[in-house]
């Protein structure tokens, strides 16, 4: 296989395969947040931000992925 | 002191990551065009040189980022009294809240008030910064050659890169000026090797060795975590609006709408977990180096 095919191959591949496990792990951390702010309403405005800071961090292991896959694409 | 020399370990580092993106210019250029047809490069368009330093289309626009920081200050400051006006209350707003962030992650509120204005830039400079496609035309200003004028600023990952280590070079030159050794301490271990009686002291001498060693790459771990976390949100912000613009003649209105809202939403929210990530850092190892004063 040519290298272009192998680099298009495998920059699909990088982010199919590598968010997988961000995605799991952001919906365990919004099913929680979502059972805590129905317990507690009244704490749910000030428990929102702090879920959105959360994901942003657990979303930064895809975006590692993502980053991976740029170079591939666009930096030989 | 400590500005210069975080300044120029800042610059070269961004020297030799332009050299690196610079040397895979052309490979960028041929495999952008032949993808889409549109623009979308890794490293940032050299502009002019200031002797062996590169202007690149980012600096420019950061640069601009800068002046508008200070243009938003001085409005802000004009009708500042006792009655907060709007625009003074938000900025208020924000600094009560940094400082009381800051208080938790530094522990004592002088050197929270101490630190505030370097976590202060952080946040107003990162926030402004991703935020600089939705200034209307100031992104289509093209150059002969079809390179834009500005960039993104935080598209470019040398300015990332520059910004982390900023973060993390500050945290360990500022715990170095406190207490050096005992810093120093905690990644080179060798104070467990003279405390050795017996056979299990000596393993768990060479075990902490081996710890060290780990924290030294943690480091740099960190780098290119906060740097790859800012770099990669924004720029494929960035390319998923150039991409949807790509598709054909039409999707260019319209269709990016929900696209670029998601952005200025990312942008927000990876400005603050930047901050807050080197407020911790920063806090972390400052903390380990110096006693509890209460």
């Amino acid at each position: 296989m040519e290298v272009e095919s192998m680099k298009l191959l495998a920059a699909a591949l990088c982010m199919s395969v590598g968010v997988i496990t961000p995605a799991i792990a952001e919906g365990m951390i919004a099913g929680k947040a979502m059972e805590a702010m129905g317990r507690n309403p009244e704490a749910g405005n000030a428990m929102f931000p702090r879920m959105i800071v959360a994901l942003a961090i657990v979303e930064s292991l895809a975006i590692y992925c993502l980053v991976i896959a740029l170079i591939i694409l666009f930096a030989a | 002191m400590i500005g210069m020399l975080i300044a120029s370990a800042a610059s070269t580092a961004e020297r030799a990551v332009t050299e690196m993106a610079a040397g895979a210019a052309e490979v960028a250029e041929t495999a952008a065009e032949g993808g889409a047809g549109e623009e979308v490069s890794l490293p940032s368009h050299n502009l002019f040189e200031i002797g062996s330093f590169h202007v690149t289309n980012s600096v420019l626009a950061a640069f601009l980022c800068t002046a508008i920081i200070i243009v938003l200050i001085l409005l802000a400051r004009r009708k500042a009294g006792i009655i907060p006006t709007k625009m003074q209350s938000v900025f208020e707003a924000i600094i009560t809240f940094f400082l009381s962030s800051l208080e938790d992650a530094f522990g004592t509120k002088e050197r929270a008030r101490k630190y505030l204005p370097l976590f202060l830039t952080f946040i107003l400079l990162i926030a402004v910064a991703n935020q600089f496609s939705i200034i209307p035309l100031v992104m289509n200003i093209k150059l002969e050659g079809g390179a834009a004028l500005f960039r993104v600023p935080t598209s470019d990952w040398s300015m990332t890169i520059a910004l982390a280590i900023v973060a993390i070079v500050g945290s360990h030159i500022l715990a170095l000026s406190i207490k050096p050794f005992k810093h120093l301490g905690h990644y080179f271990r060798f104070q467990y090797i003279w405390k050795i009686r017996k056979v299990t002291d000596a393993l768990n001498a060479l075990l902490e060795i081996f710890i060290g060693i780990l924290e030294v790459i943690g480091e740099f771990a960190k780098i290119i975590s906060l740097s790859a976390r800012l770099f990669g949100n924004i720029f494929a912000g960035e390319v998923m609006v150039v991409m949807i613009g790509a598709i054909a003649s039409f999707t260019q209105f319209l269709f990016p709408m929900p696209f670029i809202g998601l952005g200025i939403f990312v942008g927000f929210v990876q400005a603050y977990v930047f901050t807050l990530l080197t407020m911790q850092f920063m806090g972390a190892s400052i903390k380990a180096v110096s006693e509890s004063h209460h």
